[in-house]
């Protein structure tokens, strides 16, 4: 292609899909590359967990988390179509708290953003209103969004959940969804209709009351003539003799290609879009782009997603509605009274079959035989109820290139991650109120599984260049025509779903790239 | 436990689901990852995750399909190689700590020797000198294959009487004692 664009957005998934819907409205002429393909859901998407797997990024990734400290770094993470992780996640919309924009000053651990809380609290109003998000009125804890949409239908394994809250002292509340759960005027002229609670939610919304992107920001994006290009697998992000970024090369139908843009965005998710940056290493960036830092590929955090099994003698059928729609953040904020710094975020965490088989199968070393067909015959009085808690930002977790070389003759990537003696703590203690919650709703039978679920961090922001790679608005400090949107950029985890909030950040540098285009220097 | 079947539903699905389920129990895909010889060995090693497995479920074939295309993809643990060689040296380690232990290969072995044989890779109780890499991780990978795929089918569905599909009718009775005709009788659960 020799057209000249505005704007390149590499990934078009939860914070590239809004960044292409709102720079597209703008007026500038944008274009995306997807490595992943642009799903007909009516068509393509079935209401069956094996079929589905076809959603997830499929390309090669080494995880040397060491056994004690295994996290999931493929499958569910990270998503691989026009619309990304939106597709699969579990839609959970909860804003951050002011809190965690300030952990360093707060509590002397993880590191402040270079934004506060009141910075994004109009850019999660905005997002909370055009995916739509089904919230509550109450909402007892820090960060209470503003939601079009009434809150979801709760169900048997919420109702325990809750009945276990209430015999504890702890507050429950229903968890904010994207989704449409009423009566809902689709400004893209998509049927949306309320939830059915078939609870295929990780499979893709077939009813389309999912707020994924392909119903919002793509349709969006292209309704303002932006150019949407899926399987368009991208191997390098090119530079000019100015130093700045000039466009990307990518492969499409086995073929190599090039584009040119004046701004490119890489929203490639925590594993790919540092590897990008490492492997489009040249002259100029010998130690891969926006890297003078060292930061590219440091700082990796995931959220404990530990969780406990439980079963009850009376039937809780987990299978029905989205996996989880009642949460507390009683135990969110620092206490003074615990051995660890920061929190964490409970709830219930229902799964389809293999998903909860596979879970226990990896939690345990005697699920197999009689004992798995035993225990999955028992399937519809079981329940989960877990944990996401917050992981302190390190150094040493981080992503490299491997010396092996994948697809298209990229390196593959290779994560190390452990568990810092904090987390550990706030683990265990989670791990605990999981399963006393469960215990005092009336289970008869409880373990534990250790999880882990989302990836933060690798591209993180700040005030400093020597320490951050991009500013609060996801601009390089290096090359000032580079930016990096998602969840990469965050500074600390919190202990809540990062989508929305790396949707507010994609919204906020959407605003700042089209008024420094419109009347700044154009970077 | 009452019984229980899912399939008479399927005529409620949609058509891609329909289409996907029906593919999946009449078609036994066609597999030239796995020899004849590993295949023998896998089929005993699926009857020991599930025991008595109804001979219709094609959890190898299905399996073998599965690895071909799966060289550098996905995740692979740092002590691990991509499937496509972890199950090929795998199974080849098994074969020889089988011989070591049995006297015979895995195809050969009874279903107890087959427990006892995957017990002992789960424990790591091993020779060293035969595994290149951890035997727990390689067997672990290979049950949560293996339980995949049983969990896909609807004979499973029915077993654990999961009410399968679903769409586009949904659930609207959410309540611990309400449920929709197509969900499952349940009483009180008996193995407490």
């Amino acid at each position: 292609m020799s057209e000249l664009f505005d704007v390149l957005i590499i990934g078009t998934g939860a914070a590239g899909s809004v960044l292409a819907g709102q720079l597209a409205e703008g007026g500038l002429k944008v274009i995306c590359l997807d490595a992943g393909p642009y799903w007909n859901p009516e068509k393509d998407w079935a209401s069956d967990e094996w079929e589905m797997r076809k959603l997830f990024w499929d390309g090669p990734r080494i995880n040397a988390s060491t056994a004690e400290n295994r996290v999931s770094i493929g499958t569910s993470t990270s998503g691989k179509a026009v619309g990304g992780g939106t597709i699969h996640y579990t839609m959970m919309a909860l804003r951050l708290h002011p809190s965690d924009f300030r952990t360093k000053t707060l509590d002397g651990v993880g590191e402040d953003w270079p934004i506060t809380y009141d910075d994004l609290a109009p850019y999660y109003e905005f997002m909370e209103h055009e995916l739509p998000v089904a919230g509550p009125e109450e909402w007892p804890w820090e960060g209470k969004g503003s939601y079009p949409q009434p809150e979801h239908e709760t169900d048997c394994q919420a109702q325990k959940f809750m009945d276990g809250c209430g015999k504890l002292g702890i507050k429950p509340a229903v968890c904010p969804l994207a989704m449409v759960t009423a009566y809902y005027k689709d400004p893209w002229g998509f049927k949306r209709e309320p939830c059915t609670n078939r609870g295929y939610c990780h499979e893709g919304c077939k009813p389309n009351a999912k707020s994924y992107t392909l119903l919002n920001f793509i349709p969006k994006a292209k309704k303002y003539n932006a150019t949407i290009v899926p399987d368009a697998y991208v191997t390098k992000i090119t530079t000019d003799k100015s130093g700045k970024v000039s466009g990307a090369e990518f492969i499409r139908e086995g073929a190599k290609q090039c584009i040119k843009a004046r701004v490119v965005i890489l929203s490639a998710f925590v594993v790919e879009t540092p590897r990008l940056l490492l492997a489009s290493a040249n002259s100029d960036f010998p130690d891969g782009l926006a890297n003078s830092s060292g930061a590219v590929g440091k700082y990796l955090m995931v959220h404990s997603d530990h969780l406990v099994y439980a079963r009850f003698k009376e039937p809780v059928r987990q299978y029905r509605n989205p996996p989880t729609t009642v949460i507390t953040q009683d135990f969110y904020e620092t206490d003074a009274g615990n051995d660890y710094k920061r929190g964490f975020t409970i709830g219930p965490y229902a799964g389809r079959p293999i998903d909860f088989a596979n879970l226990a199968i990896n939690s345990r070393r005697d699920m197999w035989g009689h004992k798995l067909l035993d225990f999955m015959k028992g399937y519809n009085y079981w329940m989960r109820n877990g944990i996401i808690g917050e992981v302190l930002p390190n150094k040493e977790n981080r992503v490299e290139l491997s010396d092996e070389v994948g697809e298209f003759g990229l390196p593959i990537p290779i994560v190390y991650f452990k568990y810092g003696d904090n987390d550990k703590k706030l683990i265990e203690h989670g791990l605990k109120l999981s399963a006393d919650i469960m215990e005092a709703a009336g289970a008869v039978e409880i373990f534990p599984a250790p999880a882990s679920a989302h990836l933060m961090g690798t591209c993180r922001m700040g005030e400093d260049p020597k320490t951050s790679v991009v500013n609060s608005y996801g601009q390089s400090y290096d090359i000032p025509n580079l930016f990096i949107a998602g969840t990469p950029i965050f500074v600390t985890s919190g202990a809540v779903n990062p989508t929305l909030t790396a949707q507010a950040l994609a919204a906020r540098t959407a605003e700042y790239i089209i008024k420094q285009m419109k009347e700044g220097d154009g970077f | 436990m009452p019984e229980f079947d899912v399939m008479p539903w399927k005529y409620h699905w949609d058509k891609t689901t329909q289409e996907v389920i029906e593919k999946r129990i009449s078609e036994v895909p066609t597999q030239t990852f796995f020899d004849d010889s590993e295949l023998r060995a896998v089929a005993k090693i699926i009857e020991a995750v599930i025991p008595g497995i109804h001979e219709d479920i094609p959890i190898k074939e299905i399996l073998g399909r599965k690895i071909e295309g799966s060289e550098k993809k996905g995740v692979r643990p740092v002590d691990l190689p991509w499937r496509p060689q972890m199950y090929k040296q795998g199974l080849s380690f098994l074969d020889k700590e089988s011989k070591a232990t049995f006297s015979k290969g895995v195809a050969d072995l009874t279903f107890d020797e087959t427990t006892a044989l995957l017990e002992k890779t789960l424990q790591e109780q091993v020779n060293k000198d035969i595994w290149e890499f951890p035997s727990d991780l390689f067997s672990q990978a290979m049950i949560a294959d293996i339980a995949a795929i049983y969990y896909s089918f609807p004979h499973a569905w029915n077993e654990i009487q999961f009410a399968g599909p679903a769409y586009p009718y949904g659930y609207y009775a959410l309540g611990c004692d309400e449920k929709m005709e197509y969900e499952p009788e349940l009483g009180e659960s008996g193995n407490e």
